[in-house]
């Protein structure tokens, strides 16, 4: 993890033209498709696609602007949806997947907890949350981004019986 | 002008329905459905249809895989007709859900009063379809998906499962694991899925087995030839045949369940 003290934080636009650098370094790296399109009455920052087609709106918010991009996010993701189906006629070459939905992914400086909570509480489209903070790294400003992870946790409670079936023997796979 | 009591009774009491008996003769001896969503394109799950109806009926019972389709889609599938050990390819030009669940539901009637013993249809579905599951659910009923055991896809299937488990009450959701190299991998990565849905709808899921997508698999799908058939004691026909086993021990008629 990058540690520095607070840099001034840059102007949005330059804070765009560092994630737009960053998004095809996540672990799951995302291509963007298009940049500020005009989706349902506002812009989207970003239209990516990750490595399985699957189409991801990414949208950075401002401080304390995240939980009502939340909202936007969703609104876009379901504007969207039914228009990659158009996009991939149009342009096959950029491999979307209509039929994997649209997935949106929210970044923001700090995260509201009500943001996290109606996160975890919206099954579809899943909206993945992360931070992204400008750092200095000495020569410049650089961001820092935390993706938070998008697997729903294991219920408490203690492990249950699995309900996996199978008659397979672990030597019947040559184990 | 007066009338007797049996002339005005119709007001009163809802007349009879016309004797459902010959409907039933056909609905007992249907072939049971299952919807097999997968892309198109998606050569390795197409394989992996084609594979388990071989082994169905390696192990006896009448199969038949109806899949819809392009020009491109064919060359997935094998020639049209009856295919190996007694199997059935039926493609279709049906358009959308409501029109290859009409073909589905006649194939699974038709198939099942010509030969009177057990029988399964598998049916691929474009899985952008099943953004209307509700104009097929009759066929989707019973469905299966194949995941993978990486998380990304399992949270697609858990997507996908939970829409078509909200979709209708009837509704059973079936998951095969493929691309694990181990029984435990693939628990592991079901009881993920199973964990991550809805307490109530948790009782429609159900297990399918594990599949594998090692060099045999792929040999199999370069030669377009079964598993079962060019290499019947490799794991991975072994694993297709118990997914097979299972599938058909939970077989339901078709039409029957529909009431």
């Amino acid at each position: 993890m990058i540690e520095g003290s607070p840099p001034k934080q840059p102007e949005r636009p330059e804070l765009l033209r560092l994630l737009r650098t960053r998004l095809p370094e996540f672990r799951d790296p995302l291509e963007i498709v298009a940049e500020q399109i005009l989706g349902l009455e506002s812009r989207i920052d970003f239209v990516a696609k990750d490595q399985r087609g699957q189409v991801v709106l990414v949208f950075l918010a401002d401080r304390r602007s995240d939980l009502t991009l939340f909202a936007n996010a969703l609104a876009q993701c379901s504007w969207m949806e039914p228009r990659v189906a158009d996009w991939l006629k149009i342009a096959p070459q950029l491999g979307l997947r209509p039929e994997l939905g649209v997935r949106a992914l929210l970044l923001s400086p700090r995260l509201d907890p009500r943001t996290v909570a109606a996160a975890k509480s919206v099954e579809h489209p899943i909206v993945e949350l992360g931070t992204c903070r400008p750092v200095s790294d000495g020569a410049g400003v650089e961001i820092q981004i935390d993706l938070q992870e998008a697997i729903p946790p294991t219920p408490a409670g203690g492990p249950t019986a699995s309900r996996f079936r199978t008659g397979l023997r672990p030597e019947d796979l040559g184990a | 002008m007066a009338r007797e009591l049996g002339d005005v009774l119709h007001y009163f009491i809802p007349e009879d329905d016309p004797p459902p008996e010959p409907l039933r003769e056909v609905q007992a001896s249907a072939h049971a459905l299952v919807a097999v969503p997968v892309g198109e394109r998606d050569v390795v799950r197409t394989a992996f249809v084609w594979n388990l109806a071989v082994e169905m009926a390696r192990l006896g019972a009448a199969a038949t895989v109806i899949a819809p389709g392009d020009e491109a889609s064919e060359s997935l599938w094998p020639p049209p007709g009856r295919g190996p050990l007694g199997t059935e390819f039926v493609p279709t030009f049906a358009p959308d859900l409501p029109a290859l669940e009409s073909v589905a539901l006649d194939v699974a009637t038709s198939r099942g009063a010509e030969c009177r013993s057990d029988g399964m249809v598998l049916v691929q579905v474009p899985p952008l379809w099943l953004r209307k599951a509700a104009d097929g659910d009759r066929l989707l009923r019973r469905t299966l998906l194949f995941s993978a055991a990486e998380p990304r896809e399992l949270e697609e299937t858990c997507m996908v499962a939970r829409s078509l488990l909200f979709a209708a009450p009837g509704v059973r959701v079936g998951v095969t694991i493929h691309g694990v190299r181990s029984i435990d991998e693939a628990r592991r990565a079901f009881d993920s899925l199973d964990s991550a849905l809805d307490p109530e709808l948790r009782e429609r899921l159900v297990s399918y087995g594990l599949l594998l997508d090692d060099l045999d698999v792929y040999r199999a799908i370069v030669n377009r030839r079964p598993i079962g058939v060019i290499h019947p004691q490799s794991r991975a026909a072994r694993a297709l045949a118990d997914v097979a086993r299972l599938l058909l021990g939970d077989a339901v008629p078709a039409v029957a369940d529909l009431r």
